[in-house]
């Protein structure tokens, strides 16, 4: 009986659930989950998905085929970047205590790849985070779907046990180079409020 | 109980396929068949997993030739970079040869034994009988409107194979790829073995049923049967003293193991992945390319002991001729996790010194400075 309750209140649940919406992101200071601030100015549009409980937040200034600007905001150990549907997907590599900068771009790696995508790391090297030590890591990704040739940056650090990263991605043609200062721009503004 | 009628000896009834019409009118089966096919080979011309090493590409087209003796003009060979153990000829003469089925092969006669068999589906026009199985004619057709050539992994051999070929097909098609492997000069003695080592790494991931999960075994007979039939038939042929061509192979694919064995990790199969690189080691004890990669293999694998299975491939790898400059970066990562320090720092120094432009040499170097 308690099942059949909370089958029924989590049916209800979902027929209440928004579907995503995408907003304006002003240029004031956003709150993302895990503490982590940034500021972006005006152009960029927030991925809404209303689901609690996540630390995956999306921006782009043009369409995520586009460009994405993707957070991972405290990624606890033992979860995955993105989990499905509130779960960890079954095979999906997660984020370790005690992971080092290569092993955090080698865990991006292969959740970008799981696809069946081709990635290149082209490079890997220290690189300030929110106030602190932190890598960089940047890729090339020929996207599966279409085999267009995406560029990647990927900033991050781990903090309070915690994975933070924030990662730009956009086809290699035009996209990638006209908006990776704007990204470099939100980067250089992230702090962590614990 | 299985039957050969190819390999029977005298007496057998072999029968021959129609002779081939060159030109195939366009408004006939074949003919459509062909055109499609020539659409798809046009489009994985373009494909980025192309590899477009003449060298390579001419020297698996030479081993085709030799196996497809008077067919020979009318095969065109294309080596995808993917790391699965595929091969498949489509009824226009495309070959598609995966770098995931080149790494797996120990010799030039392993090689012929999978090229020999697509040789044959393609002499037998098993892809015309299967178009004109209705079944397939509507899964063709949806394949045929709908997926890219380089897209989805799977459709990339079923557009090519035409799709599953029925059991019979693959039966006839393991008897004549086996004549044909005697004739070209090999040793058939090689071609069980080349299945029973593809079963054994599927079997390593656990799970399921691991025949269902290649899409050579989908429709192939079952494994035990294949084997059977198979050894029975290679130990009724002459040439087991033959040379299987293993030094050209190596040779012809030693500028790029490396690069497919990075991709033979990224598929994520570390089981899989440690039964092969196990194997070749195996195969060759002092390949130390495949010892770093069996190394890396047990490090994402991460089960039970597989820490210091890695310390130890690593370390024997040290020692081998082959191994790459990665290995001390490896080894410095181990020594790092564990707060050797003067070890961490000897390991990435000489990986450093070996590879002066690494993409990670300045995350490195501040590794280098750090104090325990």
């Amino acid at each position: 009986m308690k099942k059949l309750g909370a089958a029924l209140t989590l049916l209800l649940l979902a027929a209440c659930q928004k579907p995503a919406v995408w907003t304006a992101v002003t240029p004031l200071e956003s709150e993302l989950p895990g503490g982590l601030r940034v500021r972006g100015e005006a152009g960029w549009n927030r991925l809404d998905t209303h689901q609690a409980g996540t630390w995956n937040v999306r921006w782009t200034v043009n369409g995520e085929t586009l460009d994405r600007l993707w957070f991972f905001a405290g990624v606890p150990a033992g979860q995955p970047l993105v989990r499905v549907r509130g779960e960890v997907p079954k095979g999906a590599a997660v984020f370790k205590e005690g992971m080092q900068a290569e092993d955090v771009a080698e865990l991006f790696e292969s959740f970008l790849s799981a696809g069946g995508s081709t990635f290149r790391r082209d490079r890997l090297a220290p690189h300030p985070f929110a106030g602190g030590d932190g890598f960089r890591f940047d890729y090339t990704l020929i996207r599966k779907a279409d085999d267009v040739t995406l560029k990647g940056s990927a900033f991050g650090a781990v903090r309070g046990g915690k994975l933070y990263l924030i990662v730009f991605q956009a086809p290699r043609v035009h996209y990638f180079a006209a908006l990776l200062p704007r990204a470099e721009a939100v980067v250089k503004s992230a702090r962590i409020e614990p | 109980m299985l039957a050969l009628p190819l390999l029977a000896g005298a007496g057998a009834a072999a029968q021959d396929p129609p002779a081939k019409p060159h030109a195939p009118a366009l408004g006939s089966e074949e003919g459509g068949l062909r055109a499609l096919c020539d659409r798809e080979e046009a489009k994985l011309l373009q494909s980025p997993l192309l590899v477009r090493d003449p060298a390579l590409t001419a020297y698996v087209q030479a081993v085709c030739c030799r196996l497809a003796g008077p067919l020979c003009p009318e095969v065109r060979v294309h080596i995808l970079r993917t790391p699965y153990f595929n091969a498949s000829m489509a009824p226009n003469g495309m070959m598609q040869v995966w770098t995931g089925l080149l790494l797996r092969c120990a010799d030039e006669a392993q090689l012929a034994t999978i090229l020999g068999h697509e040789i044959a589906h393609y002499h037998l026009r098993h892809g015309l009988d299967q178009l004109r199985d209705a079944k397939s004619r509507s899964a063709f057709a949806t394949l045929a409107l709908m997926v890219p050539i380089a897209g989805p992994l799977a459709s990339l051999g079923a557009v090519a194979g035409g799709f599953a070929y029925s059991r019979d097909h693959e039966r006839a098609a393991d008897a004549e790829g086996l004549e044909r492997l005697a004739e070209a000069g090999y040793p058939a003695g090689e071609a069980p073995r080349v299945w029973s080592n593809l079963l054994e790494e599927l079997k390593a991931e656990g799970g399921g049923d691991a025949a269902k999960r290649s899409r050579l075994f989908a429709t192939h007979p079952p494994e035990t049967e294949r084997q059977r039939a198979l050894e029975a038939a290679a130990a009724r042929m002459a040439g087991a003293d033959r040379d299987p061509g293993r030094a050209a192979f190596r040779a012809a694919i030693a500028p790029f193991r490396m690069g497919w064995m990075e991709d033979e990790l990224k598929r994520r199969r570390y089981g899989e992945s440690v039964a092969l690189l196990t194997r070749l080691c195996g195969e060759d004890p002092q390949d130390g390319l495949a010892r770093y990669f069996l190394g890396e293999a047990c490090r994402l694998r991460d089960g039970d002991g597989d820490a210091e299975r890695a310390r130890r491939a690593y370390g024997e790898a040290l020692e081998l001729p082959g191994a790459p400059p990665e290995v001390h970066r490896a080894l410095g990562r181990l020594h790092r996790r564990a707060g050797r320090m003067p070890e961490m720092r000897a390991a990435y120094a000489r990986y450093l010194a070996l590879r002066p432009d690494a993409e990670d040499a300045e995350m490195i170097k501040t590794y280098l400075k750090e104090t325990p």
